[in-house]
C-alpha cells in the first residue's frame, strides 16, 4: 500500500512547480502537481494522502487567493493546510491571504 | 491518379527545421515515411502548387501553424479499439492498480479522448474512479477541447458498444452517454477525475509519476531515435511495478526498457521489474 | 509477354490483393522457392479480426519466414511479410516498417495504394508489383505510379480473379508489363 503523504503544488508556470518538486523530492516528500484550481480539486478529491497544499497566489481564471478560499469555504478541505506561495511580499498583499 | 509529391526529402528536411526554429515544435524525428505522405497529402487537400507556397504560408500565417499541426498528427481514434487489450486491462491490470491508496493514470497523445472515456468506464466499473486520477495529454491543444466535451457522433456508437462488449464489458453501454440527434455526450461523472493538459512527448519533460502509463498509435508516428527517448520519459514517469501500454503494433523490442520490462500475456502491456 | 522487361536485380515483391485474393495467395505463396533473395510484402484486406494470425495461416504452409509486420521492423531479403490489419504500411529509406494509423484511403486500411508507392518510393525500379482479385479500386493507382517509376507490374488476369474490379480498374488506368494468371505469376517469380 502506498501511503505516504503527500504535498500538492498548485502553480501555472510548469517550471516553478518543477523547482519546487525537485526540492521537496530530494527531501523525501511525495508531490503531486496541478496548474489551476480545477485540476488541483480532482486531485484532492481522490488523492487523500495530500496532507499539505503549496498554492501559486497568482494565476489566471481563479487565482490563489479564490482557491484558498474555496477550499476553506469547503467542508471537506476546511482543515487542510496551505501555503501561499508568492513572489510579491508586501503587507498588504499578506493581508489578503 | 497518384500525384507525385510536391514537397521532397530535401524540402521536408527544411520545412520541419523551420517549423521546430519557429514555433517550437519538432518533427524532425517523426517517421520519415509518414510525415512526408502527412505533408504531402496537406497540400493537395490544401492545393498548395509548390513546396514555396506550402512553405510560406505556415512560415507566414500563424493561424495556418495549427491547421499543420492537425493535419501532420494523426487523430484517428476508437472507444475500447482492440477489446482483447481492453479486457486484460479489466482483468489483469486495473485490480492491481486498486491496491494503491490513490491511482494515476497518464494517457499520452490521448487526441480526441475516445480512449480517455474507456479507461475511465474501466476504473468506474471497478470501483475505483473515486481515487484515481486520469491525466489526459496530447501536443495538440484543439483535440484536447474535444475530448473534454466528451461528444461524439451517434454512428460510431454500434461500433464502441460491441466493442465494449468484446472486452467482457457487462454494463448497458448507452447509459454511459445521453444521445441528442446525431451525437451523443458521455456523462459528467466520467471526466470529474480526468485532467487534461497539452504534453509534447517530443519536448516535454515528465511531470509525474503513475502507476501506468497507456499510449497507443503514437510512437509509431516516431523514429526509432525518438521512439527511445520517449520510452526513457515513460521510464522515469512510471513507478517501480508499475505498466505501460502500447498500440497492438508497437513495440520495446527495439529499446533497452526490454530488459527491465516484462510483457504481460501476450498484449501491448509491459510491467516495470525494478 | 516481355519477359526481358524484368528487371535482374527485383529487391522487393509488393502484392496486393483485396475480395478473392485470399486464395490466390494461398497457392502462389507456398510455391515461391524458399531462397529467394528479395523481399515478399503482401498487403491484403481483410477484416480486422485479430482471433487469428496471418502470419500463422501462410507460414505453416511454405519453408520461408513468414511475418505480420510490427512497427519499425525491418524488411529482410528472403521473408514474406503481411501488413497487419487496420494499419496503413510505409517503407522507410532504411527499409523498416512504419505503421501508419490515418484516415481510410479507397475505403481501406491497409490501403494498396499507399504501400504501393511507399515500397516505389524506396526500391524504385528494382520494384516488382502484383495486383490480385478484388472488389474495389485499391492499389490501381499505386500500380500505376510504380510503373512510371520503372518498376515492374503484373495485373491478374481479370478473366481468372475470382473478383475483376479491381484488375479491371489498373487495366482502365495503364499498360502493366504482364497479365498473367496465378500460375504464371508464380512461374515467373521463380524465374526471378
Amino acid at each position: 500500500m502506498n501511503q505516504k503523504n503527500a504535498i500538492l503544488i498548485v502553480d501555472d508556470d510548469p517550471r516553478n512547480i518543477f523547482a519546487l518538486k525537485m526540492v521537496l523530492k530530494a527531501r523525501g516528500f511525495d508531490c503531486e502537481t496541478a496548474t489551476n484550481f480545477e485540476d488541483a480539486h480532482k486531485i484532492l478529491i481522490s488523492n487523500h494522502n495530500v496532507k499539505l497544499v503549496l498554492m501559486d497566489m497568482m494565476m489566471p481564471d481563479i487565482d490563489g487567493y479564490e482557491s484558498i478560499s474555496k477550499l476553506k469555504s469547503s467542508e471537506e478541505f476546511k482543515n487542510l493546510p496551505i501555503i501561499a506561495v508568492t513572489a510579491q511580499a508586501m503587507i498588504v498583499i499578506k493581508r489578503n491571504v | 491518379m497518384i500525384a507525385i509529391d510536391i514537397v521532397g526529402d530535401e524540402d521536408l528536411e527544411l520545412l520541419l527545421e523551420e517549423v521546430a526554429s519557429v514555433y517550437g515544435y519538432d518533427f524532425t524525428d517523426y517517421s520519415k515515411a509518414s510525415i512526408k505522405r502527412r505533408i504531402n497529402r496537406i497540400c493537395l487537400i490544401d492545393k498548395h502548387k509548390s513546396f514555396t507556397e506550402l512553405r510560406y504560408k505556415i512560415l507566414n500565417d500563424q493561424s495556418y501553424l495549427s491547421r499543420f499541426i492537425e493535419e501532420v498528427t494523426v487523430n484517428v481514434t476508437e472507444m475500447f479499439r482492440d477489446p482483447t487489450f481492453y479486457k486484460t486491462l479489466k482483468e489483469k491490470i486495473i485490480p492491481q492498480l486498486g491496491v494503491n491508496s490513490f491511482i494515476k493514470v497518464w494517457i499520452a497523445g490521448c487526441s480526441t479522448g475516445e480512449e480517455v472515456y474507456s479507461i475511465s468506464i474501466l476504473l468506474h466499473e471497478a470501483k475505483l474512479a473515486h481515487k484515481a486520477i486520469i491525466y489526459a495529454t496530447d501536443i495538440n491543444p484543439t483535440v484536447l477541447e474535444t475530448a473534454k466535451k466528451g461528444i461524439y457522433p451517434i454512428s460510431q456508437m454500434k461500433l464502441y458498444t460491441e466493442n465494449y462488449q468484446n472486452s467482457n464489458g457487462t454494463e448497458d453501454f448507452s447509459t454511459y452517454y445521453s444521445a441528442n440527434y446525431d451525437h451523443v455526450k458521455f456523462k459528467e461523472y466520467l471526466r470529474k477525475n480526468v485532467i487534461f493538459s497539452t504534453h509534447n512527448l517530443v519536448s516535454d519533460r515528465s511531470f509525474n509519476e503513475f502507476q501506468l502509463v497507456i499510449c497507443r498509435n503514437v510512437l509509431i508516428y516516431f523514429d526509432k531515435i525518438l521512439q527511445d527517448k520517449v520510452f526513457n520519459l515513460f521510464d522515469g514517469s512510471l513507478e517501480s511495478l508499475g505498466y505501460l501500454a502500447l498500440g497492438s503494433k508497437e513495440t520495446i523490442r527495439f529499446s533497452d526498457l526490454n530488459l527491465t520490462y516484462k510483457q504481460i500475456n501476450k498484449e501491448k502491456i509491459w510491467k516495470k521489474t525494478r | 509477354m516481355e519477359k526481358n522487361k524484368i528487371n535482374p536485380k527485383i529487391e522487393i515483391l509488393v502484392i496486393g490483393g483485396s475480395a478473392g485474393s485470399f486464395e490466390v495467395l494461398l497457392q502462389i505463396l507456398p510455391k515461391i522457392k524458399f531462397d529467394i533473395d528479395f523481399v515478399v510484402l503482401v498487403v491484403l484486406h481483410r477484416k480486422h479480426n485479430s482471433n487469428t494470425s496471418i502470419a500463422d495461416l501462410f507460414g505453416n504452409k511454405t519453408s520461408i519466414p513468414v511475418y505480420e509486420c510490427e512497427d519499425k521492423d525491418s524488411l529482410v531479403p528472403g521473408n514474406i511479410y503481411f501488413a497487419p490489419a487496420d494499419y496503413h504500411l510505409l517503407i522507410e529509406k532504411d527499409r523498416t516498417v512504419s505503421l501508419d494509423y490515418s484516415e481510410k484511403e479507397n475505403y481501406s486500411r491497409p490501403a494498396i495504394d499507399i504501400t504501393f508507392k511507399s515500397a516505389s518510393d524506396v526500391f524504385k525500379e528494382k520494384t516488382l508489383a502484383v495486383l490480385l482479385s478484388g472488389a474495389n479500386r485499391d492499389g490501381a493507382n499505386g500500380l500505376k505510379y510504380i510503373s512510371q517509376n520503372y518498376g515492374t507490374t503484373i495485373v491478374q488476369d481479370p478473366n481468372e480473379a475470382e473478383i475483376s474490379t479491381m484488375p479491371n480498374e489498373a487495366l482502365k488506368i495503364f499498360e502493366p508489363n504482364y497479365i498473367l494468371g496465378f500460375k504464371e505469376i508464380i512461374k515467373l517469380i521463380n524465374s526471378l
